[in-house]
């Protein structure tokens, strides 16, 4: 019985989706990968350990129920399928639910549909000896999630088999459901940029106050990105009195004038042009061992409270995928009240001018 | 002879390990360790996935042929042939309408 592999290296592959490089070599990740294909072939059977219901986890060896992890059907007419699509390695060969079979029907979110005429339930799968292996922990059945089809789909479905949940497009993270709404009305917005400026404002007093008695003074000597860790108090100052050609504070400040500081980062998902600029700028990581260097996406990533682990997953997802674009859509499904004046101070405080100008055009 | 024995450290010493160790600021900050289930992991080098630990680098199938983290991405099978590999947003629940996408697989098998 084969478990889930751990596995850490790089590889390249049109017919596998990704290229992860998180560990020693290329060619050891190759070779688990082909390993893996090989040995854990997609398969449709039944478990060989639990019931119709159930689903093998191969890391705690214990039969799971498919209620308690997906939950009741969400669509009418639709119930588990065998083991839920998972098989006893743990992968995910088939959805997790699928239509009634003809003159069946589920109207009220059961596990299994029953005879729409009788109401007797369909014929129940032949459980094979041995597949009763110890149940795992019981936990408390997550609530019934929104039926993501059409009433109309859900009621008449045109093709057999699952159901299509579509593709997510940015729209609908700021419906998604269970977090509130996140527009401001227009009347608050003034109110929001004054409040902003006056806090910029005393923060700025602040760091002038301690400049006088901090060692990070002596960063008027010498250069701001290469001696001092950050944070720095006053280093926004230095940075603005020091750089010649630029954005300073000023220019920081002058977002929050054209109402910059207020729009949405989603924003930036838009603008490719910027988005690519900033890409260019932040993903790299240049040294010697590549993790040296500072103000990358991968300390923007830190401010943002994401952990190193996911930075150093982020990027080993690279050419294919951006770690700032993947940065940038986390931030904006957790919190799509996030706002391009945050990512702003972000970079400021990461001494990131450069990044600063390139987003500035966004204005 | 018998060799001597080790001589206890001295106070001065004791002193000079007790700085360096004062000055690791890494020992001394202390957080509760996250649990998965009723067991408590390393969050450095694991993760908590349907209260399972898992290695940080564990890899899973999506379909046929669609690697995916189960640490950082959850697999979401959007319409019969059509595997896709979402990022799993931190404090959030797995949501394969809202999740981004990470990776779009190719179909997965043939009917």
């Amino acid at each position: 019985m084969c478990c889930r592999d751990s596995v850490g290296g790089s590889g390249h592959s049109p017919q596998v989706a990704g290229s992860a490089e998180m560990g020693p070599s290329w060619l050891l990740w190759t070779v688990a990968v082909a390993v893996l294909l090989l040995t854990r072939a997609p398969s449709l059977e039944a478990s060989r350990f639990c019931g119709h219901l159930e689903y093998w986890n191969p890391d705690k060896r214990c039969c799971s129920s498919c209620l308690q992890r997906f939950g009741p059907p969400a669509c009418p007419d639709y119930e588990f399928t065998e083991n839920c699509g998972l098989n006893d390695f743990g992968d995910t060969v088939a959805h997790p639910f699928k239509e009634c079979s003809p003159g069946y029907c589920n109207p009220n979110g059961t596990e299994l549909c029953s005879q729409c005429s009788s109401g007797a339930a369909a014929p129940t799968h032949m459980e094979s000896p041995g597949r009763t292996h110890r149940q795992c922990r019981k936990k408390p059945i997550p609530p019934k999630d929104v039926c993501p089809l059409k009433p109309e789909e859900a009621v008449v479905s045109g093709s057999p088999g699952r159901w299509n949940l579509g593709q997510t497009t940015k729209n609908e993270v700021s419906s998604r459901p269970g977090f509130p709404p996140s527009v401001l009305p227009l009347a608050v917005l003034p109110l929001f940029l004054v409040l902003l400026l006056i806090l910029v404002v005393v923060l700025l007093s602040v760091f002038k106050r301690k400049v006088c008695s901090n060692p990070c003074s002596s960063l008027a000597f010498g250069d701001p990105r290469t001696s001092v860790h950050w944070p720095c108090p006053g280093t926004l100052e230095v940075l603005g009195s020091r750089n010649r050609g630029r954005t300073s504070l000023l220019q920081l400040s002058g977002w929050e004038l054209q109402g910059l500081a207020s729009r949405p980062l989603s924003l930036l998902l838009d603008e490719l042009e910027v988005l690519e600029e900033l890409i260019m700028l932040l993903d790299p990581e240049p040294g010697p061992s590549g993790s040296m260097a500072y103000g990358t996406t991968r300390h923007l990533a830190a401010r943002y409270g994401l952990p190193a682990t996911w930075s150093t997953f982020a990027y080993s997802l690279r050419p294919n995928r951006s770690p700032l674009r993947a940065l940038i859509e986390m931030v904006v499904a957790r919190e799509p009240s996030a706002t391009l004046g945050q990512l702003g101070i972000y970079l400021a405080q990461l001494g990131r001018t450069d990044a600063l100008q390139v987003l500035s055009k966004l204005g | 002879m018998a060799p001597a024995p080790a001589l206890p450290p001295t106070v001065l010493q004791q002193k000079q390990t007790m700085v360096t160790r004062i000055l690791d600021a890494g020992l001394l900050l202390c957080q509760p360790a996250p649990r998965c289930g009723d067991q408590m992991y390393n969050p450095l080098m694991q993760c908590c996935d349907n209260d399972t630990i898992l290695p940080v680098n564990s890899i899973s199938l999506c379909g046929s042929h669609c690697i995916y983290w189960p640490c950082f991405q959850h697999c979401c099978l959007e319409s019969q042939n059509q595997g896709v590999i979402r990022f799993k947003v931190p404090g959030m629940k797995p949501n394969c309408r809202t999740s981004p996408i990470s990776i779009i697989c190719a179909k997965l098998y043939k009917e």
